[in-house]
This record gives C-alpha cells, sequence and structure tokens, in this order.
C-alpha cells in the first residue's frame, strides 16, 4: 500500500465513522434525507467563499458552504414553522433553489475570475483520491469535536430521538436539540463533501445509520454500529477503488454500504427480513396446531 | 338466501410477531346497528381495516353479503377515524362529501349538478349545510365528524363500518350522529362502529362484539353485556362493569 | 424578440408546467423528496439503456429513465414496508444507491459513452434553441419533441382521472370502498413523474425539475386553499418564473437553469409573506387588530365595573334594561354597554367555572379568565352557565350579568 492510498484510507474511514454517528440522529429524527438537502445546500457558499478570499483556502472553502447550509437550514426554518408548507416540500424546495443558486453563482465565478477556479465543481462529485494528510487531521478534528458534543448532550439526544413527546413533557427544549442535531449533521457533510461530493456524502449519511437500525434498539450501540458501518464501506470502497483502473472510490463506497444494507436488512436477528419471516411461519405453524396462546 | 351483511371466520391478523387478533369469529345480521368494544389496544380498528381488506390477513375468511369484500367494495361505506386523513389538505367541505358519489360518476366525469345538489343535501342533513365551502382544517372536530357522516349518506352503501365515529366529538354531535345511524338502520343498512364508550352501548345500539384479541361475545346488547364475558374481555380491571352490565340488562328490558 | 430567446423561454416553460402539475399532487401528498429522489436515480437508467441500445435516441432512453424512475419508488415503498423503516430513510438509501450505480457505470464505459454527470445536474437550456428542425415551415427546437407530448399527456391524465387522485391523496381507505385501486393510482402518478422528469430533464437538467416539482405547489398551497385554483396558481408560478429566471440569467450571463430554480425559490418565499391566506404579514395584520379589539374590550368591560361600583348597574338589576352611565366621564352607549355586560359576563363565568369545577384557588384566576373573556361567544357562554347550574355570583362576590336578550 503507498502512503497516498493510506492517508485517503484513513480519511475516508474517519469520515465514515462521523457520518454514520451523526447521521443515526437524522434518520431517528425522521430527517433522514436531511444530509442529502445540506450537501445541496452547501454549494452557493463555495463560489462566494472563493471571490471573497480570491482563491481556493479549503478552510475558506469549508467555512462557506457551513454558512451556506446554516442559511439554506435557516430558510427551511422558516418555511417549514412560519408557513403553512410541510417538511418534505419545504425541503425540496430549500435543496433545489439553494443548489440552482450555487450553480449560478459558480458560473459567474467562472465568468470574472482569471483563473484558478477550476476544481470548484469538484466539490460536486468529489475527489477522494485527491486527499492530503491536512484533509485527515480536519476530518479527525470535526470528528472529535461532534463526538464531544454527543457526549455531553448523550442524555437529551437520546430521549429527542425515541421520546420527544415525553421529552418535552420533561420540560426538555426538543427545538435546541434538534438545532444541535442539524449542526453536527451539517459539520459532517461540510468536511464531506469535497472527499466524496453532494450525493455521496448523502448517502453516507443515511445507508450506514438505516443499516445499524436493524441490529438494535438503543442509542448507543446504534451510533457504535453506524460508525463501523460507515468505515467499514469507506475502506471497503477505498480498497477496491485503487486496486481496480477507473472505479471512482465515491459510488464504490455507497455500493459498499448498500451490500452492508442489504445484508442487515436480510440478517439482523430481530428486525431483520429472515427473523421476521421465521417468527410468521412460527405463527402460523402454531395457529394451524392450534396451540397458540395470545 | 343469506342473512348475514358480515361474515368472519378463523380471523387472525398479526402485526410483527404480535398477534392483533387470533381466531376470530363474527356474524354481523343485515339491518342490525353493532358496536364494536373493548379496551384500548384490543385490535377493534385492526378488525374493521381486515374486513375492508386494508391489512393483511395471517389467515381467515371475510365475507360481506356472502362474497369476498373487492366483489362487492361500492355497497361499503368507511368512516375513517378523524385523525387517520389530512385534514389540512386544501379542500372544501362539499369537495370531502362530493367524494362520497365518484364511485357512480364514472370514468374521466366530474361530478354533476344531481352529485352537487345530492352533497348539499347530505350536508344539511347532518347540520353543516352553511359549511359546505368552508375549508376543512377550519372546522371544529365535531364538524369533522359530520362531513365524515354526510360523506358515508351520500355513498349510499349497504353496510357502513365506522372507526370511532363518536370519538371526541361534543354532546350536540353525539346526538346528530346517533340519529343519523338509527336513521340509516331503520332504512335497512347496517351499520357496525367502533365504540370506545360502554356506559352507552346499552342506549346507542342493537347489537355488541366485546372484542380482546379474540370475541368473547356477539349478539343483542341486553344478552352480551353480563359481567363474566365483560370481565373477561376487560380482563377484571373496571370496577363499574357490573353495574354497566346490570344497566345494559334493564334497559332492554 | 430574439427567436432564440422566445424558444429557449417556451421549452423552459413547457417542462415547467409538467413539473408544477404533477407537482401539486406530490406536495398534497407529502411525498416532495420523491422528486429528488427520481431525478438523482434516471441516471442510471440511462446508462444501462444506451448500453444496451447503443443509441442517444431520445425513446430508449426513456425507457431506461422511467423503469429507474418507477424502480426507485417501487423499492422505496417496498423496503419500507418490508423492513418496517421510515419511507424517507429507504428512499435516501434507494436513490444514492441508484445514482452512485450511475456515476460508476459512466466511468467504467466513459469511452463508449457520451454522458456527462454535469450536464445531468444543470441540463443545456442555453443551447436547447439552437438544435431546431423544421415542422410546418417553421424551426422549433427538438427538445419540444419530447417535451410537448409529455406536457399534453400529463394534462389530459391529470384531467381525466382527477376524481380519482385526489380521493387516493386524500384517503387512501375510502378509495378502497369506492372500488378505485389506491396501490394502482400511486404507481400511475409516479410513472407520470417519472415520464416528466425523463423528458424535461435533457433540456433543463435535473435541479430544475426538482425545483418545478416542487416550487409552484409549495407556492400555490401557501396562496389558497382549494385545490382546483392551486394548479392555477402553480402554473402562473411555473411559467412566471421561467420567464424571470431567463431573463435575469441573461441580463448577469450565468445558468439560467440555476436562476429559474432561484426565481422558484423567491415565488415561494414571497407567498409566504404576502399570502392572503396566512402569509405572513397577513398574521401580523389580523393579531395587531385583534389586540387592538382586546384594548377596547378591555376598556369597556372596565368602564362597566366602574358604573357597577357606583350602583348604576344595579338599578338595571337582571331585567335587561338599558340606561345611560357616566364613567370616568366618559360616555357608554348603549351598544357598549351590552358589549361591557357579555365581557364582565364571561370573565365571570370562566372564573366560577376555575374554581368550582377545575379546582383552582380564586386568587389565581383573574388572569386566565381574562384572556379567555375575548375569545367566548354566546353558545359557549351558554354552555357555561347551564353547566355551572345558573350561578348569580363569581368565587369573588361579584354578581354575574344576565346575558341581554336580544
Amino acid at each position: 500500500m503507498t502512503y497516498n492510498t493510506i492517508i485517503v484510507l484513513a480519511g475516508a474511514c474517519l469520515l465514515g465513522a462521523l457520518c454514520g454517528a451523526v447521521g443515526s440522529f437524522a434518520v431517528l429524527r425522521r430527517r433522514a434525507l436531511m444530509g442529502d438537502v445540506m450537501a445541496h445546500a452547501a454549494l452557493p457558499g463555495l463560489p462566494l467563499a472563493f471571490l471573497l478570499a480570491g482563491g481556493k483556502s479549503l478552510p475558506m472553502l469549508l467555512t462557506g458552504a457551513a454558512a451556506s447550509i446554516l442559511l439554506g437550514m435557516g430558510w427551511f426554518a422558516a418555511m417549514r414553522y412560519r408557513s403553512r408548507t410541510h417538511d418534505d416540500a419545504a425541503m425540496a424546495l430549500v435543496l433545489a433553489s439553494m443548489f440552482g443558486l450555487g450553480i449560478v453563482l459558480l458560473r459567474h465565478v467562472q465568468n470574472v475570475s482569471t483563473g484558478g477556479h477550476a476544481g470548484l465543481e469538484s466539490f460536486i462529485f468529489g475527489k477522494t483520491a485527491g486527499m492530503v494528510a491536512s484533509d485527515v487531521w480536519i476530518t479527525g478534528g470535526v470528528a472529535l469535536v461532534c463526538l464531544g458534543v454527543i457526549a455531553v448532550a448523550y442524555k437529551e439526544l437520546r430521549l429527542v430521538c425515541f421520546d420527544p413527546g415525553f421529552a418535552a413533557s420533561t420540560g426538555l427544549r426538543v427545538g435546541w436539540v434538534d438545532f444541535l442535531i442539524t449542526g453536527l449533521l451539517a459539520l459532517a457533510v461540510v468536511v464531506g463533501l469535497p472527499m466524496v461530493g453532494v450525493v455521496m456524502v448523502a448517502a453516507l449519511t443515511i445507508i450506514p445509520a438505516v443499516a445499524a437500525r436493524f441490529w438494535t434498539e438503543s442509542l448507543g450501540p446504534m451510533l457504535g454500529i453506524a460508525s463501523v458501518f460507515g468505515a467499514l464501506a469507506c475502506a471497503l470502497g477505498v480498497l477496491v477503488s485503487a486496486s481496480q483502473e477507473r472505479m471512482p472510490s465515491g459510488p464504490l463506497i455507497v455500493l459498499a454500504a448498500a451490500v452492508l444494507f442489504v445484508l442487515s436488512a436480510l440478517f439482523a436477528p430481530q428486525r431483520g427480513l429472515v427473523a421476521r419471516r421465521l417468527r410468521l411461519e412460527r405463527l402460523r405453524h402454531a395457529w394451524r396446531e392450534g396451540r397458540l396462546e395470545a | 338466501m343469506n342473512e348475514l351483511a358480515i361474515q368472519v371466520r378463523r380471523l387472525t391478523v398479526a402485526y410483527e410477531h404480535k398477534p392483533v387478533l387470533f381466531d376470530v369469529d363474527l356474524d354481523v345480521p343485515k339491518g342490525r346497528l353493532m358496536a364494536i368494544v373493548g379496551p384500548n389496544g384490543a385490535g377493534k380498528s385492526t378488525l374493521v381495516k381486515a374486513i375492508l381488506g386494508l391489512i393483511p390477513r395471517v389467515s381467515g375468511t371475510v365475507s360481506v353479503f356472502g362474497k369476498a369484500f373487492s366483489g362487492v367494495d361500492t355497497r361499503v361505506g368507511y368512516v375513517p377515524q378523524r385523525e387517520s386523513v389530512d385534514w389540512d389538505f386544501p379542500v372544501s367541505a362539499l369537495d370531502v362529501v362530493l367524494m362520497g358519489s365518484y364511485h357512480r360518476v364514472g370514468w374521466f366525469r366530474r361530478p354533476g349538478t344531481r352529485e352537487r345538489d345530492a352533497a348539499a343535501k347530505a350536508l344539511d342533513e347532518v347540520g353543516m349545510g352553511e359549511f359546505a365551502n368552508r375549508q376543512i382544517s377550519q372546522l371544529s372536530g365535531g364538524q369533522q365528524q359530520r362531513v365524515f357522516l354526510a360523506r358515508a349518506l351520500l355513498q349510499q352503501a349497504d353496510l357502513y363500518l365506522m372507526d370511532e365515529p363518536l370519538a371526541g366529538v361534543d354532546a350536540a354531535t353525539e346526538v346528530a350522529i346517533l340519529e343519523l345511524l338509527r336513521r340509516m338502520r331503520n332504512e335497512g343498512k347496517t351499520v357496525v362502529a367502533v365504540h370506545h364508550d360502554l356506559q352507552t352501548v346499552a342506549d346507542y345500539f342493537d347489537d355488541v362484539a366485546l372484542v380482546n384479541l379474540r370475541v368473547f361475545g356477539v349478539g343483542p346488547v341486553a344478552e352480551v353485556m353480563t359481567p363474566e364475558r365483560l370481565r373477561q374481555t376487560y380482563g377484571g380491571r373496571l370496577g363499574a362493569l357490573e353495574t354497566i352490565a346490570k344497566s345494559a340488562t334493564g334497559a332492554a328490558s | 424578440m430574439n427567436e432564440i430567446h422566445l424558444w429557449t423561454v417556451v421549452v423552459a416553460a413547457t417542462c415547467s408546467l409538467a413539473c408544477a402539475w404533477v407537482g401539486v399532487w406530490l406536495v398534497l401528498q407529502r411525498v416532495s423528496m420523491i422528486g429528488d429522489a427520481i431525478s438523482h436515480s434516471v441516471l442510471p437508467g440511462l446508462v444501462v439503456s444506451f448500453l444496451m441500445f447503443g443509441t442517444r435516441a431520445p425513446w430508449p432512453m426513456f425507457l431506461g429513465a422511467a423503469v429507474a424512475g418507477l424502480a426507485t419508488t417501487y423499492l422505496t415503498r417496498s423496503i419500507a414496508s418490508a423492513t418496517g423503516a421510515k419511507e424517507d430513510s429507504s428512499m435516501g438509501v434507494v436513490f444514492t444507491v441508484l445514482f452512485a450505480l450511475g456515476v460508476l457505470l459512466i466511468t467504467r464505459y466513459a469511452r463508449q459513452i457520451d454522458l456527462d454527470p454535469g450536464c445531468v445536474l444543470y441540463g443545456l437550456l442555453e443551447f436547447v434553441a439552437l438544435d431546431t428542425r423544421p415542422i410546418l415551415g417553421v424551426e422549433v427546437p427538438r427538445a419540444l419533441e419530447t417535451l410537448a407530448p409529455a406536457l399534453a399527456l400529463t394534462g389530459v391524465l391529470l384531467v381525466l382521472f382527477r376524481k380519482e387522485v385526489l380521493v387516493m391523496a386524500f384517503d387512501p381507505g375510502l378509495a378502497r370502498t369506492l372500488g378505485f385501486r389506491p396501490t394502482a393510482i400511486y404507481y400511475g402518478l409516479m410513472a407520470l413523474v417519472a415520464v416528466v422528469t425523463v423528458a424535461s430533464f435533457e433540456a433543463v437538467g435535473s435541479i430544475l425539475v426538482i425545483a418545478m416539482l416542487i416550487g409552484p405547489a409549495v407556492a400555490a398551497n401557501l396562496w389558497t386553499r382549494n385545490w382546483r385554483t392551486m394548479f392555477a396558481i402553480a402554473s402562473l408560478v411555473a411559467v412566471g418564473s421561467s420567464v424571470a429566471g431567463y431573463a435575469l440569467a441573461v441580463a448577469t450571463n450565468t445558468s439560467v437553469a440555476g436562476m429559474m430554480a432561484v426565481a422558484v425559490g423567491v415565488a415561494c418565499g414571497l407567498a409566504a409573506i404576502f399570502s392572503p391566506a396566512g402569509g405572513v404579514l397577513q398574521r401580523a395584520v389580523r393579531l395587531r387588530a385583534s389586540r387592538a379589539t382586546i384594548a377596547a374590550e378591555d376598556l369597556l368591560a372596565n368602564a362597566y365595573r366602574d358604573l357597577e361600583r357606583s350602583g348604576v348597574t344595579s338599578l338595571l338589576g337582571d331585567r335587561g334594561l338599558v340606561a345611560r352611565g357616566w364613567s370616568d366621564g366618559a360616555h357608554l352607549t348603549s351598544e357598549g354597554l351590552i358589549t361591557a355586560r357579555r365581557l364582565v359576563s364571561g370573565h365571570r363565568l370562566v372564573e366560577t367555572f376555575l374554581v368550582k369545577d377545575v379546582g383552582r384557588s380564586p386568587d389565581e384566576v383573574h388572569e386566565s379568565a381574562h384572556r379567555a373573556e375575548h375569545l367566548l361567544d354566546a353558545v359557549q357562554r351558554a354552555e357555561l352557565l347551564r353547566e355551572l347550574d345558573s350561578p348569580v355570583e363569581d368565587p369573588h362576590g361579584s354578581p354575574i350579568p344576565k346575558e341581554p336578550s336580544a
């Protein structure tokens, strides 16, 4: 394995673990597609940051993306809570309009700048193989921050994810906890964007978390399993990509995650399809024999 | 010759791995007003939905007017629980009632003057005539339930299945709805309603089915509402059961 | 007007309209994100059909994409129902995986395929007016050859089946007892979404498709509470944002599809603020008006209490007599007196109710009653009166004025 592959592998695994853990909260709060909306809403921030900073410094670009996501989420919240628009419609609207704005600004940058803007568009599809050591440090730092926040607010997060009604009745501000979840998700999306691109980072916040949900009923194990799944999918994707010609790692990571999802959906002990089917057959059998005691 | 509106045989329905209804037999004679009664989570709504074929069953058969449901679907009217639809939907009360005529209007055609008049009349009959053009989210709970009832009237079905038509409505609406149910019964229709209030079963209904996972008794209220059967159904939890049963027997005799 | 401008706007407006019409039903059924999902997951459909038929001719591509679109909705629903996962989760899994598959195939077979994922996103709206062919002597953009039929199909189907779709969207249980097949209608609608998406996105790109599916419907839903009117408003918004977006894009020399998507978003924001059916402005105005009413009613009620203290009201007694009285030099008209009696009666009834039936202490009920007195109508006051067995005094010992007879 070359040094470069190790860097990419480390960065991708960190990212996968981060997205898996943070995505779990979004999936449990029935906002699974929020990561997708954020990934699209980040786009206008890139050309703006480029224009303001006058160059492609990664920290500036990421800050721009984060600010742009925050703006999109503010718009989402305004539509959702200050007008008669439902969750799903507000999400789709913010996603499309913010992305449209991003394309408009990108084109503008191409028109006005004398050069050096090339590669901004790579954020849309991502460039895993182009990862350098500093990316790994950034991802690791963000992952640590997120982990710290999760540890501090664990009790509240768990309550809101599994019983928001009860959480509200204990006087907990559910809105603030949701805001926290949104912030964590935004962080994960921002660091993931340059590595794997818009759609793939969305996939990373959804698929490992949904797959992990099959294995457990409690939050702690779910976070662990989702992180492991995320890291595993990224490792598989990167390794296969490195060993094959013309196999981009982004899509391979998602497909690896999909394999984990299918295995979980089929073979998880309680909620898996096979287990459910067996239970149903046992029930039918017992019924036929007339010894079902309810 | 078939005198039964609904015949359920050995019906078992399971969510996940837990049976919700187990080995249920139920006969509903034509032209009766029947309450389905049981504790919370007893499978009352599930029974109604299983009869309508809205949820899959593990085993058993359901026949409506002697046939499989899909053959007689238009002879059946369904009044769902109020919470089951999106009241923010941009339709007026009249629009909702008109839906009850859609199966008679025919493909590709829109409801004509005849249907609109009938819908307006149905709204009048439930005392909602003046709210015809009101968007449905601007109606109170009782008014929303009346709109559902008006829609059922327009459907002109022979059998009505209603899920908690009296839940969460004001006293005036309760009386109005009840009069309507009785009138339907007197016109020869069969009405089966999930009901939550044991106190009023004897006053409101002809027949009762006691349901809690299984059926603990079906038939005329006075015969079925015995202390023993109620105790079986409610697991002996309610202290007031005996008095209710006595008043039921008394009211019928 | 320049012919190129005209044709570009016509193409954009055609697919915006088709998107807006099916989009109204997506928004009403609260499945808006399905537009996002389908427009991403058509990619592998395009690639596979290209590899199978070896051509970029519209019809094979159309078929491949439509199959992929339908597969997305079918897999989303069946994974959700088979595994008990939430529908948004399973949708997120399905479309991202299909998209990844598409990107992988494109990269893998890049030499054979002349498809650019970027073009899938932004479309080629800037160039559609250049690729024309003569129809009846007029040079018409090729893109309209698929878009115009798609628009016509959408319009005709949605008009013909509006009853069925309406019932399916509002109350699937009813649809079943009416003898309709709600599942079949749902998939029919989703097939239409797929067709519209596929027909549109080569010209305008998937981002504009998502924006036009959802934006016009959201704006229309904010503006009216009638589903028929929604279609008219959604059409207006779709065409309006196409024109405005194009004009802005040309003026600032930027992406046309992107600017149209922005225009739709702005239209929704405007609708949320200025809508006559619950817009931010309207609610603010109403709030001010009701505050003014409450302040005026408080003044009246206090004037009545002053009269009461001076003993004038006991002369009026319960006989419903109306006289004029003085309070702090102000003149209370007979109409004002009636309103004041209503308010004070409501206030004291609520206090009595809170103390007698709810069990609160007499010292803490004033605030609640003070708020409630403005909200009670005649029927509710009468009901309270009955419920409390027509009390004569409130818990503080003040007389409860009789409702003046009309």
